[in-house]
């Protein structure tokens, strides 16, 4: 039988055909079934991150492009996957036991503390773990999607804390302060200040003029016409 | 000083993870590996300063390996560890190499790597 299957994948692929597969427990890789066969080939030649993991083990298998996520971690080929992951084990163990008894399992982002840097790092993921099935029906192993999503969602919840700031700064201060959006000058932000003019009533979402009827309105749109955003 | 870059290789993973943890404090990066055969893979994908080896592995020695990386990287620094005395035959295998009787003490390794490092060019 043949090792085609192992063809490219960059270093990992070199890396999975160098490993001495024949001395571990899933034996020689010509020798392995048909279906770890296709998910490692498949996984191989991701262009995104992907790792397998096979057996009740969960001996583990994965492309370059999760080797960068694993970090010191890396190599960790053929060894088991919450041994490799020792400090996340708690929040993917039951998440893995899940996916070996059948379900498919997405999250959109789940929050994991690694020390694949050396040291504890705020990481987040969104992933697909897709239960790969042998003849019998039974599951042998998973398939693994995942993206990282630190950087995305770090800078979103900066970009939040920097608009409740702005908030913050607006609803305490004594000028009256307004957003007006679109060509008809719609308000989508108003501070208390702002509300206390239009006599409190709810102006979110109203036009300018209306908003504030007793407003000379034409010289008032002129001088916001050339500063519309 | 410079911080180098190790790569361990022993097929024992408590041994493994102890001595990435213990070097930890030591050196600022080690990459342990289980497989001998995977190392000169690695090897070309990164750069390492030295390889830190145990004899005795199952598959290809830990001699064969420095061998093999020193044929392709000849200014590689290697510390071959065993359990038995080798006198003065490791060094054979290239001026950068030396051995380290086990057990050790991580003192000694950091001693050896530090000559190394000299021999290297890249001074501490």
């Amino acid at each position: 039988m043949s090792d085609q299957f192992l063809d490219g994948g960059g270093a990992m692929g070199a890396m999975m055909r160098a490993h001495p597969w024949a001395n571990s427990v899933l034996g020689p890789s010509s020798q392995w079934p048909p279906q770890l066969k296709t998910m490692v080939s498949i996984m191989l030649n991701a262009p995104h991150p992907r790792f397998a993991v096979w057996g009740p083990e969960q001996w583990m298998f994965y492309n370059d492009a999760y080797a960068d996520i694993l970090g010191r971690h890396h190599p960790a080929l053929g060894r088991p996957f919450l041994e490799v992951w020792s400090e996340i084990r708690g929040e993917v163990e039951s998440i893995m036991d899940r996916a070996y008894s059948g379900e498919p399992i997405y999250m959109d982002d789940i929050e994991l503390t690694m020390h694949r840097h050396g040291s504890a790092e705020e990481t987040h993921f969104s992933f697909f773990y897709a239960p790969v099935r042998g003849d019998s029906g039974s599951v042998l192993g998973v398939f693994c999607a995942c993206t990282e999503i630190t950087q995305e969602v770090i800078a979103k919840r900066e970009r939040t804390a920097e608009l409740d700031r702005m908030r913050e700064m607006f609803a305490v201060s004594p000028s009256f302060v307004a957003v007006l959006r679109g060509p008809e000058h719609c308000v989508q932000f108003a501070n208390p200040a702002y509300l206390q003019l239009s006599a409190q009533r709810d102006v979110i979402g109203m036009p300018i003029r209306a908003a504030l009827p007793g407003l000379r309105a034409q010289d008032f749109l002129e001088l916001l016409g050339g500063r519309r955003t | 000083m410079k911080p180098i870059v190790v790569l361990y290789v022993e097929d024992y993973a408590d041994l493994r993870s102890g001595f990435q943890e213990g070097l930890e404090g030591h050196q600022p990066e080690v990459v342990a590996c289980a497989a001998a055969e995977e190392t000169p893979v690695l090897w070309k994908t990164r750069h390492f300063d030295v390889l830190v080896s145990d004899i005795r592995l199952p598959g290809m020695s830990g001699t064969d390996l420095a061998g093999h990386i020193l044929a392709q990287h000849s200014e590689g620094g290697v510390v071959l560890c065993s359990g038995y005395e080798h006198g003065d035959s490791l060094r054979k295998l290239g001026p950068c190499v030396r051995a380290l009787a086990k057990p050790f003490e991580l003192e000694e390794l950091d001693r050896l790597t530090e000559e190394i490092q000299m021999l290297q060019g890249n001074a501490p």
